[in-house]
């Protein structure tokens, strides 16, 4: 099996540079870039399995970065990088298309597991994909994970591909209250409890998102358990 | 032209006495010119009546019985007792002289001082109309028309001299005409004079007067004015501008001055005391952060040493991994106070305040798995206005402060419920607690509970105080039934 090849976005040259010498240490092909610009560029030229990108660029932001990765069709994981006052900057990425957060300074196991996680994860969804997956119906609601759309009464959700994952799960266990540890397995592939809020904010989107479409509230929170997905 | 109060006060003023005395002067002549006009009539009119039984008699008409006139015996003469040529009667004797001294005298009496309306009396001329004779005394000035038939009063123009007369019906169709040069035109000509320079006059009275008047009532501005200028000048805000026995108006605007420099003053307080807190908080910062700063790198100076042996490296770095955590967690705990610090929440969005525990509550289980958590939360709700981020570090800060400050392996409890519209979170743990006198103190940052570990960064709950401020709520802490410490932060709805 070849190395995942990770490109590492960040405009700090140390960064940059401990984090390649880290992922090489862990068994990745590292590709690095210090701008937004560059990061588009070998986005475009190279085949990528993750990347890992600094929400605070100097010349575009993570989320016009991200949104354009998407756009270009970029299916891999990408993971941002932020400080902790980046709030708005982190939401705005995990909005555009990212699929985990991590506030800096964080420890590299952390990141590790993480891309290991996300990629094992990614492989069983392209795999997955790849056969024939029926989309789940429930009332108005339609999750299309072949043709990675999801709508309520024929309207598009418009979700990016984790929100679309974490619908598709919730939907394929309608009445079930997943836990968050189970979420975390089922969506991101993490078998640990990562230190971030991340599935809060996907879960926040789904809700943000059905209501707009016109869905009553079928997204609930359980608390002290999880979250589940009523029949509408 | 800069335009003064007193400028705008005196103009106004001006134009009003202006207006008052020209329009009043100009209905004084007017009025005084009709009615000299009516008394210079009725004067000729009562000296023609005075003369006509004497004229009667002259002309041979028998006054009616009982009339005065008849008795007299008459002599024509004129006004300075010289006898008058009679005019010449063709059949019989002439009539009897006839004095008109008397009557002349009569009729002059009043006429002629400077109180009447008309002049000395020019001419009496009379006709009969039965006899066709004529009667003439003194001078009928050349083109003055021919004496009228109809009684009545007149004036009359001859080359810009104005002459009055009046002429009145005797017995047997007599008319009498009396012409006296009139005085009217005169007069009002010099009533005229007077309203003018009345009007002069007056209008610098009122010039005068009411630059002394605004002057004076404008003082109390002027000394506003000073006083304020005093403000500047001595770069003294607690000066106070009101004072006793200031008119109503300007009192009104130096309270309102007052209020001002009031609310400058606690304003430029305010921020002098934010700049010394932020000073010192730097200051703080600084000295908190360069201690584990120091730790990590005596550690690193230490794995690197060459006679180190292994064992000795791993705890170097170990040592310098926590310190940097440590140092981590001070950097994330001073920007959340610098945010919590910011100011009141303005606008907030809806919040369930009870999701947001829920998710800290899972967070700090991750984090410390040997502690059990009972957890109280409504079913959903409660909601509040809020900034979200700001009210789960409110939570998570809480739970951890039990957490590290609690006994290791002990039990928290949580409570999130509404409150008066609001909400009220409570945390309780079973560990040694926080003596009375201790409580105010630990909520101040870098101020650590006693028994508190170094690793804690010591701005938990000042943390928690600024953001539950920011709320409108507040932080207060008391002894737990669990024998730990109770912290309980209400949040108000915005």
């Amino acid at each position: 099996m070849t190395r995942a090849r990770v490109l590492v976005v960040d405009d700090d040259e140390v960064i940059v540079d401990s984090l390649r010498r880290a992922l090489e240490l862990e068994g990745y092909a590292v590709v690095t870039a210090a701008d937004g610009t560059q990061a588009l560029r070998v986005v475009a030229a190279d085949r990528l399995d993750a990347v890992v990108l600094d929400v605070g660029l100097p010349d575009l932001n993570g989320r016009i970065v991200t949104a354009r990765m998407r756009a270009g069709g970029l299916a891999t994981p990408i993971l941002i990088l932020s400080a902790l006052d980046q709030v708005d900057d982190r939401i705005a990425g995990l909005e555009a298309g990212a699929d985990d957060y991590l506030v800096k300074p964080f420890a590299m196991d952390e990141l590790t597991a993480r891309l290991r996680a996300l990629l094992r994860r990614q492989a069983y969804h392209s795999e997955q994909a790849a056969g024939v997956d029926p989309p789940v119906r429930l009332g108005l609601l339609l999750v299309d994970c072949h043709a990675v759309v999801a709508t309520w009464d024929r309207r598009d959700l418009r979700l990016t591909r984790r929100e679309l994952a974490l619908l598709e799960t919730l939907a394929r266990n309608p009445g079930v209250t997943l836990s968050r540890d189970r979420l975390l397995e089922l969506v991101w592939g993490y078998d640990f409890a990562p230190d971030s809020r991340a599935l809060d904010v996907f879960i926040s989107h789904l809700r943000r998102k059905l209501d707009t479409a016109g869905a009553p509230r079928i997204l609930e929170t359980v608390r002290g358990v999880g979250f589940v997905l009523r029949r509408p | 032209m800069k335009s003064s109060l007193s400028m705008r006060v005196t103009a106004g003023v001006l134009v009003i006495v202006a207006a008052v005395l020209i329009g009043g002067g100009f209905l004084i002549v007017n009025v005084t010119e009709r009615r000299d006009g009516r008394d210079a009539a009725g004067e000729l009119q009562r000296i023609a009546g005075n003369l006509t039984p004497w004229v009667a008699g002259t002309l041979g008409i028998r006054p009616p019985a009982g009339t005065p006139g008849a008795a007299v015996p008459l002599q024509v003469l004129d006004r300075y007792g010289q006898p008058v040529a009679q005019p010449a009667r063709p059949n019989g004797p002439p009539p009897p002289p006839i004095d008109v001294r008397q009557p002349l005298r009569d009729a002059f009496a009043a006429s002629g001082d400077t109180a009447s309306p008309v002049g000395r009396i020019a001419f009496v001329r009379a006709v009969d109309p039965q006899s066709g004779e004529r009667l003439l005394l003194g001078t009928v000035p050349s083109g003055f028309p021919a004496m009228s038939t109809r009684p009545g009063a007149r004036t009359t123009t001859i080359a810009g001299a104005h002459w009055r007369s009046a002429v009145v019906s005797g017995p047997a169709g007599l008319l009498i005409e009396v012409g006296a040069p009139e005085r009217i035109s005169a007069r009002a000509a010099s009533l005229r004079t007077t309203v003018i320079w009345t009007t002069v006059a007056g209008l610098v009275i009122a010039l005068v007067a009411t630059l002394l008047v605004t002057g004076l009532a404008l003082r109390p501005l002027e000394l506003l004015r000073r006083k304020a200028a005093r403000i500047s000048d001595a770069e003294d805000l607690g000066i106070r501008v009101q004072q006793p026995g200031q008119p109503t108006e300007v009192a009104a605007l130096a309270g309102e001055l007052d209020g001002m420099l009031a609310r400058l003053e606690s304003a430029i307080a305010a921020r002098e005391q934010a700049l010394v807190a932020a000073r010192r908080f730097a200051a703080d910062a600084g000295h908190e952060l360069r201690t584990p700063l120091q730790s990590i790198r005596s550690n690193l100076d230490i794995a690197r040493f060459r006679d180190a042996s292994p064992g000795e490296r791993r705890l170097a770095l170990d040592v310098a991994t926590q310190q940097s955590e440590r140092m981590n967690r001070l950097v994330d705990g001073l920007q959340s106070l610098a945010r919590g610090e910011a100011g009141l929440v303005q606008s907030g969005n809806e919040v369930d305040l009870g999701d947001i525990a829920d998710s800290a509550v899972y967070v700090t289980r991750t984090r410390h798995p040997d502690l059990s958590i009972d957890v109280d939360l409504p079913e959903s709700g409660p909601t509040v206005l809020g900034d979200g981020d700001g009210l789960w570090r409110v939570i998570e800060n809480l739970l951890e402060n039990a957490a590290r400050h609690g006994r290791s392996g002990g039990h928290i409890t949580m409570r999130v419920a509404p409150l008066n519209g609001g909400a009220e979170i409570v945390v309780d743990d079973d560990g040694p607690g926080i003596p009375p006198a201790e409580r105010e103190r630990v909520m101040r940052r870098f101020q650590r509970g006693p028994g508190a570990t170094a690793a804690g960064s010591g701005l938990g709950l000042a943390i928690v105080e600024a953001e539950a401020n920011r709320h409108g709520g507040r932080l207060s802490l008391t002894a737990s039934k669990l024998g730990g410490l109770r912290a309980r932060v209400s949040i108000q709805t915005l």
